[in-house]
């Protein structure tokens, strides 16, 4: 068994360059047969990974120690769910989750363009194969996942304690997912670039790729945020760890693609700028493998030392080396047909919000690659922690939401000071109100003061929108006010799915500022039966307990908790102590409010039966995880076109076909 | 030109707003201190690995932050300023123990080059389309949106609407 997968790689290399080889053989020599030979080598390189992965899966599940990496990872006791889990638990595991994830969207890409962009797609399952050859030669050559132990051990060493957590059987998979969607939007500009054809069809044709890597970027990010902070027990959720880091990259610059390609698609200008966009968020996915592989930068969430460093170092820089010389080839070509006529347009809007998004990245891997740097030139270690990144990053964040209101309601090309007077007076006022009302309320912190009143500014301006384009189709169309509303989001459900996902970023910028600026934080040690308060908590401390199986022994104590004298809530922190590898964690209780969370961890139970108790109060962190998943129902609404867009764009494949078949 | 001095001031305002407290950036004496104890903590990163500041270990046990805690409180109740904790932490421990580069010499770079960095990319991204576009003639649907009456922003959202659905 273990032979049949070790095979499966290699022939997936093998087949993998030659879909290179052949694609680009048939593309220059107009040969079909060629092309679709590319094309039949890149499904069955997918499938050769599925045999790889389903290997790698049943080795796992019946506990075949002797296999290097399952005796590393998993163990006769770890629970099923944690089992499969633990497929992207390790290295070699997940860089070959990697490559099942690419090759399945390569397959997918494929299959979908079968019959259209039929100039590009030789190049695009070039390009997007060079990336699955990579990972491939990696697993081949230099990880193998297969690797097998001279001498099996009878018990696995298990996957790490910090690892058994829900969160982390979906957060793994979802970064992964919003990583690798990006190869395919990467694969269509090349093949765009390599082939001339820098129109908007490598961005239409791209989109949704586009956008659900974004959407899994988001979410993976997310869900990272929530397993730190239920795991990790200190309370908060965003650390500037250069993993979560090398995540929170990529996604500010698709972000900022996002909305540029917007105005490429409406003025024809920023082609250069979504070219380079693109390039640099496939680059951004690639440093973070880096990052995270190489042991260059020291962070909680990477891998061991593995020596795959320099390879991807090499990689990256072979991908930004080609990708701008092929930019530069084409910058004739790429020339926007207008010009810029002013900074008071929505196109410097939009030009504004992608300079700050990729500010923001700039400063984030500025801070991220800085201890390097300052090691090399002056000899001496330094850290470069969250304070720095707040810092920088926290006006750039908050002029960033400001642009979220301006952007949608400011005019195209120019606008007068009429206009501007007219359009953001009610919205600024209403933000105005909303910081002096908090400020009143006794709030004095100047980001708090800030965030609180661009995001009035901005759900007002979004409100504005849809009841402006409601009342619009009222009178044009004659419809209801909800009928109207329904009409406007299935006739442009791209813009108000924007909106939706704008009103998700600002719950999340409340939720994120308000838990960081007023968090209560206190640390109590008490006998049982004894109180104390966390803000406007009161705790007592009941009763404690301890169990043990195979797996784990765990020390539990139970508090109850107090409002105004009233019992709210009973929570019950957790101390585990895992047997292989020997290691404690962390079990946190919290009660989570769309007011606030109170988050208790156990830090010990002495022998005289006193605990040690940590416990903060987080404000309205509850809206961040709300915000996510009002972000969600904005990407669905975004993503999904209704029926009559799916013809609309059926209608504009058939006639380009037709004019490349006459052509 | 006018673009030009808006970024200019736009980076100069949001590097001024990212710049450490002024305490940090030069030594004043206890009584003008404005760091207390958290602010103290979170200048400080843990050396037992957790790779968080002191404020944030979440080791309760932890054999440096639970200690320098301590000590932090005792050093601000005996009169020791918070710049002067924080230096002699750095004396004791190299400069990787505090948890973000102090603003002089080399490190100033990891300060500015986030600002300088943007103000170099906005001027250039704003002069490229300002001045290299293709002097093609601008598109009868481009027109400015009307923008006096309530009746014509309606009508011009509606076209707006009726071009973005032909997309």
């Amino acid at each position: 068994m273990i032979e049949i997968g070790n095979l499966a790689l290699y022939l997936a290399l093998a087949t993998c360059l030659y879909a290179i080889g052949t694609s680009v053989y048939g593309a220059q020599r107009s040969r079909s047969a060629f092309v679709a030979s590319g094309e039949h080598a890149a499904y069955a390189t997918w499938g050769l990974v599925v045999i790889a992965t389903t290997v790698m899966v049943h080795a796992l599940l019946t506990n075949d120690f002797r296999l290097k990496y399952v005796a590393e990872y998993s163990s006769t006791t770890l629970p099923l769910r944690y089992k499969i889990t633990s497929l992207w638990g390790g290295m070699e595991g997940s860089m070959l989750f990697w490559a099942l994830i690419l090759t399945t969207f390569i397959a997918i890409a494929q299959f979908q363009n079968r019959a259209r962009n039929r100039a590009l797609m030789p190049y695009v399952t070039a390009t997007t194969c060079t990336v699955a050859a990579f990972f491939l030669s990696m697993l081949a050559l230099i990880t193998p996942p297969f690797a097998l132990l001279p001498y099996p051990p009878a018990e696995g060493t298990d996957l790490n304690p910090l690892l058994q957590n829900y969160w982390m059987q979906i957060h793994p998979p979802s970064l992964y997912l919003g990583y690798v969607s990006w190869t395919i939007p990467f694969g269509f500009a090349i093949a765009a670039l390599v082939t001339g054809r820098v129109d908007d069809l490598w961005i239409r044709t791209s989109r949704r790729w586009c956008l659900m890597a974004w959407f899994f970027l988001s979410l993976g990010n997310l869900f990272g945020a929530r397993w730190a902070y239920e795991v990790l027990g200190w309370g908060g959720y965003w650390a500037w760890d250069p993993v979560e880091n090398a995540a929170f990259m990529p996604w500010l610059t698709g972000t900022a693609y996002l909305h540029s390609v917007m105005i490429q698609e409406r003025k024809d200008m920023l082609k250069v700028w979504n070219m380079t966009l693109i390039i640099m968020t496939f680059g951004l996915t690639i440093f973070g493998t880096f990052l995270t592989r190489s042991g260059v930068i020291s962070s909680v969430h990477s891998f061991t030392q593995s020596g795959l460093g320099p390879y991807f170092m090499g990689f990256l820089c072979f991908v930004l080396a080609g990708s701008s010389a092929l930019l530069v080839y084409r910058l004739d070509a790429l020339k926007p047909r207008h010009k810029l006529d002013s900074l008071l347009s929505r196109e410097s809007a939009f030009l504004f919000n992608n300079l700050l998004l990729v500010g923001i990245a700039f400063a984030t891997l500025w801070g991220t690659i800085f201890p390097v740097l300052s090691e090399a030139v002056r000899g001496v270690k330094i850290t470069v922690g969250p304070p720095f990144f707040n810092r920088v990053n926290a006006p750039l964040a908050i002029g960033l939401l400001l642009l979220m209101g301006i952007g949608p309601l400011i005019a195209w090309r120019r606008a007068t000071m009429r206009h501007l007077m007219e359009t953001f007076l009610p919205p600024a006022a209403f933000g105005v109100a909303a910081g002096v009302a908090i400020f009143a309320a006794g709030m004095r912190s100047l980001s708090a003061l800030l965030v609180v009143s661009f995001s009035a500014f901005v759900v007002y301006t979004v409100v504005s929108e849809f009841h402006t384009g409601a009342r619009a189709r009222m009178s044009m169309v004659g419809e209801g006010y909800v009928a109207a509303l329904r009409g406007l989001l299935r006739k442009n459900q791209r813009r108000y799915g924007g909106y939706i996902i704008h009103v998700g970023i600002v719950c999340m910028f409340l939720g994120v500022t308000m838990s960081s600026v007023y968090r209560v934080e206190e640390l109590h040690t008490v006998a049982k039966g004894e109180e104390f308060t966390i803000g406007d908590y009161t705790l007592r401390y009941e009763d404690s307990g301890s169990s043990e199986d195979e797996h784990m022994a765990s020390l539990k104590a139970t508090l109850r908790v107090f409002e105004g004298g009233r019992e709210i809530t009973v929570l019950e922190p957790e101390k585990r102590f895992y047997k292989r590898p020997e290691q404690p964690a962390t079990e946190v209780a919290f009660r989570s409010t769309m007011k606030d969370d109170l988050y208790v961890i156990l830090g010990s139970i002495d022998k005289d039966g006193k605990a040690t108790f940590q416990g903060y109060v987080n404000p309205l962190v509850w809206w961040l995880w709300f915000g996510g998943a009002v972000l969600v129902l904005g990407t669905a609404v975004a993503a999904f076109p209704a029926r009559r867009a799916v013809e609309r764009e059926r209608a504009r494949e058939s006639a380009a076909a037709a004019r490349e078949q006459a052509g | 030109m006018r673009g030009f001095s808006s970024l200019a001031a736009l980076a100069i305002l949001l590097f001024s707003l990212s710049l450490p407290p002024a305490p940090v950036l030069a030594e004043t004496a206890a009584a003008e201190s404005v760091l207390g104890q958290r602010d103290v903590e979170e200048g400080l990163t843990c050396q037992c690995g957790c790779g968080l500041t002191v404020a944030a270990c979440n080791h309760l046990e932890c054999s440096f932050a639970v200690p320098v805690r301590k000590d932090i409180a005792e050093s601000l109740a005996r009169g020791e300023s918070g710049e002067q904790i924080l230096e002699r932490y750095k004396r004791e421990y190299g400069e990787k123990v505090l948890s973000s580069p102090v603003p002089e010499g080399f490190n100033i770079l990891a300060w500015v080059a986030p600002y300088l960095g943007i103000f170099i990319a906005g001027s250039l991204m704003f002069t490229f389309f300002r001045r290299r576009a293709l002097r093609a003639p601008v598109e009868a649907t481009t027109a400015p949106l009307p923008t006096s009456r309530k009746t014509d922003e309606r009508i011009a959202r509606l076209q707006d609407e009726v071009e973005e659905s032909k997309r």
